[in-house]
């Protein structure tokens, strides 16, 4: 139970942050993927790519190589 | 006065302009009646532009009589996803909240193309809210309907051209992908729908959904069509600053450029095949697909496609951050207008961070490079299109989606190209569909390996019951016209589990 009350509060923390001002209903019903949603991110946090570049979607569209493979024609 | 018999493919379509069988005004006169009988039960259309229509359909046959012929889409009846905008009619995305001026009275570059080949625009087609909610019944919206069975989900969000498409409103059209919208759709209704490469069609005058992952798509019964589609639709324009600069190919040309013949297919087991969330039926459906791709000469190699998981999560991730960002102010403004899906799925955007966001693309970028791994063993991937057929609409749940895998958001995420394609049906009579992937900007590989199966069966070419009763009637002229051959008739049974997707 407290650790629901804890998804819900901290829901409404990051929906009030965004600034949304839902009812106590939606934020309930949001929150239930809260902890889910969070664990995808977290998860993707943990694979070490701090020194890798983001993917540039301008760049993706000049080639048909993909990384590391020379010019296709 | 006697209806035409009804050509099932843009293919034949193209031939019976031809020929003189048919004219671009009694086909299109023909679909205008369907759509009159068959829509108010499905939903495909918001808006029919028949007057339109009609007009771009005498023009065509103009063009014909004096040897003009502009494509093989010259005199063609197609349908336009509500996403996109055209000079003819509103676009709304299916919401109250867009600016019913929305695109200035002028067509996307993608629809002046199309107009340009000479094809026929019938009107815009049902997508759920700005490609990301489910329908609402309460909306003044259509509410689309699967036509292989009402009380399942066509998917979405282009879900009104797939629609058109199976239930033969439309020989074809133009659908939106970010997140799977083109594949699932055409996966849950039996059709044939291709996400192109990032930047592949440009996007401007295109509602945006996440700006780095739309992409505007053709869909229709065949892969050839869609490849007649995209010869249209395909190649740079300066307006859309994501659009790409590498020529486009000749499509329809590659797409029967040699079969399945020595082409290297990717099974990938990890994730895809292996999944335990994945229905026997699919996997059989997919299997067999790919035997005979094996049996057209194709060479199957089982492979692990590293971080699939991470790159759906990752475009999951981006989608809603993006989304978010072009809904935001409206949202905090005007929340009571948008339909309850739409606002809650958006919202939750707000539980991601900024550095979630920026790791998420540095996500697919690592998906990207493990990639090149994969492509330099093979040619095209096959997977299937959903875990499972059409869901009951009762029980869809679009939010669910984002905590489970999926096949779609991988390819969004890495830009490739992607097609669903029809490969049998549930013994409840659903369609099934498999994906097939290719390197970037290989549409042509994608599609000739969609053409190879195609041209060995005819799952492709079947017809909702719903449909080919409304033929038997309409049609009684002609008792065996085109789109009948090889009507699948349905059976009882069973019921898949809840699977929905957006944008």
């Amino acid at each position: 139970m407290d650790d629901t009350n804890t998804a819900v509060d901290e829901a409404e923390s990051a929906l009030r942050a965004a600034g949304l001002s839902l009812s106590e209903d939606e934020i309930v019903r949001l929150a239930t993927g809260y902890r889910a949603l969070r664990a995808k991110a977290d998860a993707l946090s943990a694979l070490e790519l701090r020194d890798d570049p983001p993917i540039d979607p301008v760049a993706m569209t000049r080639t048909a190589a993909l990384p590391g493979e020379s010019a296709r024609p | 006065m006697t209806t035409p018999a009804l050509p099932l493919t843009i293919e034949d379509a193209a031939a019976s302009l031809r020929t003189g069988a048919t004219t671009s005004t009694a086909l299109t006169r023909t679909m205008l009646d369907r759509i009159a009988r068959l829509d108010p039960a499905l939903g495909a259309y918001v808006t029919v532009t028949e007057d339109e229509a009609l007009a771009a359909a005498a023009g065509a046959d103009a063009d014909f009589a004096r040897g003009c012929d502009r494509s093989p889409l010259q005199g063609v009846p197609l349908v336009v996803k509500d996403l996109i905008a055209t000079r003819d009619a509103p676009t709304r995305a299916n919401s109250e909240v867009l600016d019913p001026g929305w695109g200035g009275g002028a067509d996307a570059p993608a629809v002046a193309r199309l107009r340009a080949a000479g094809s026929v625009l019938l009107g815009k087609s049902t997508t759920n809210e700005f490609a990301c909610g489910l329908p609402e019944r309460t909306a003044r919206f259509p509410f689309p309907r699967n036509p292989w069975n009402p009380e399942h989900t066509p998917m979405g969000s282009s879900s009104g051209t797939a629609i058109a498409v199976s239930a033969g409103l439309a020989l074809g059209g133009l659908g939106t992908d970010t997140g799977g919208s083109v594949r699932g759709p055409a996966g849950a209704n039996g059709c044939t729908g291709l996400k192109v490469s990032f930047g592949r069609v440009p996007k401007n005058g295109v509602v945006p959904c996440a700006f780095t992952l739309d992409t505007v798509g053709p869909m229709a019964r065949s892969a050839y069509d869609c490849a007649l589609i995209l010869d249209a639709i395909a190649g740079h324009d300066p307006g859309d600053p994501y659009s790409s600069p590498v020529p486009p190919d000749r499509y329809a040309e590659g797409a029967r450029d040699g079969g399945a013949e020595g082409l290297r297919v990717g099974v990938p087991t990890r994730y895809f095949l292996d999944s335990p969330l994945l229905d026997g039926e699919v996997r059989t459906a997919v299997l067999r697909a790919a035997d005979e791709l094996a049996d057209a000469g194709a060479t199957l190699t089982y492979v692990v496609v590293p971080h699939a998981q991470e790159a759906n999560d990752a475009n999951n991730i981006t989608f809603l951050s993006e989304a978010f960002a072009y809904h935001r102010t409206n949202l905090t403004g005007r929340w009571d207008e948008y339909g309850r899906t739409t606002r809650e799925l958006l919202a939750r955007a707000a539980f991601f961070t900024g550095a979630d966001y920026v790791q998420a693309q540095r996500v697919r970028a690592l998906f990207r490079r493990g990639l090149a791994d994969v492509f330099a063993k093979v040619d095209v991937l096959l997977t299937p299109v959903s875990f499972t057929a059409a869901a009951p609409i009762a029980t869809a749940d679009l939010a669910a989606a984002l905590f489970r895998p999926g096949f779609h958001g991988p390819w969004n995420a890495s830009g490739l190209p992607s097609a669903a394609v029809p490969c049998g049906f549930t013994e409840a009579g659903l369609p099934l569909s498999f994906q097939v992937v290719g390197r970037p900007f290989a549409e042509s590989t994608v599609l000739r390996v969609a053409d190879a199966y195609q041209r060995r069966t005819d799952w492709h070419l079947r017809v909702p019951p719903t449909a080919s009763a409304d033929d038997a009637s309409a049609d009684a002229a002609h008792p065996r016209a085109a789109h009948q051959r090889g009507a699948h008739r349905g059976f009882a049974g069973s019921t898949p589990t809840p699977e929905e997707g957006a944008g």
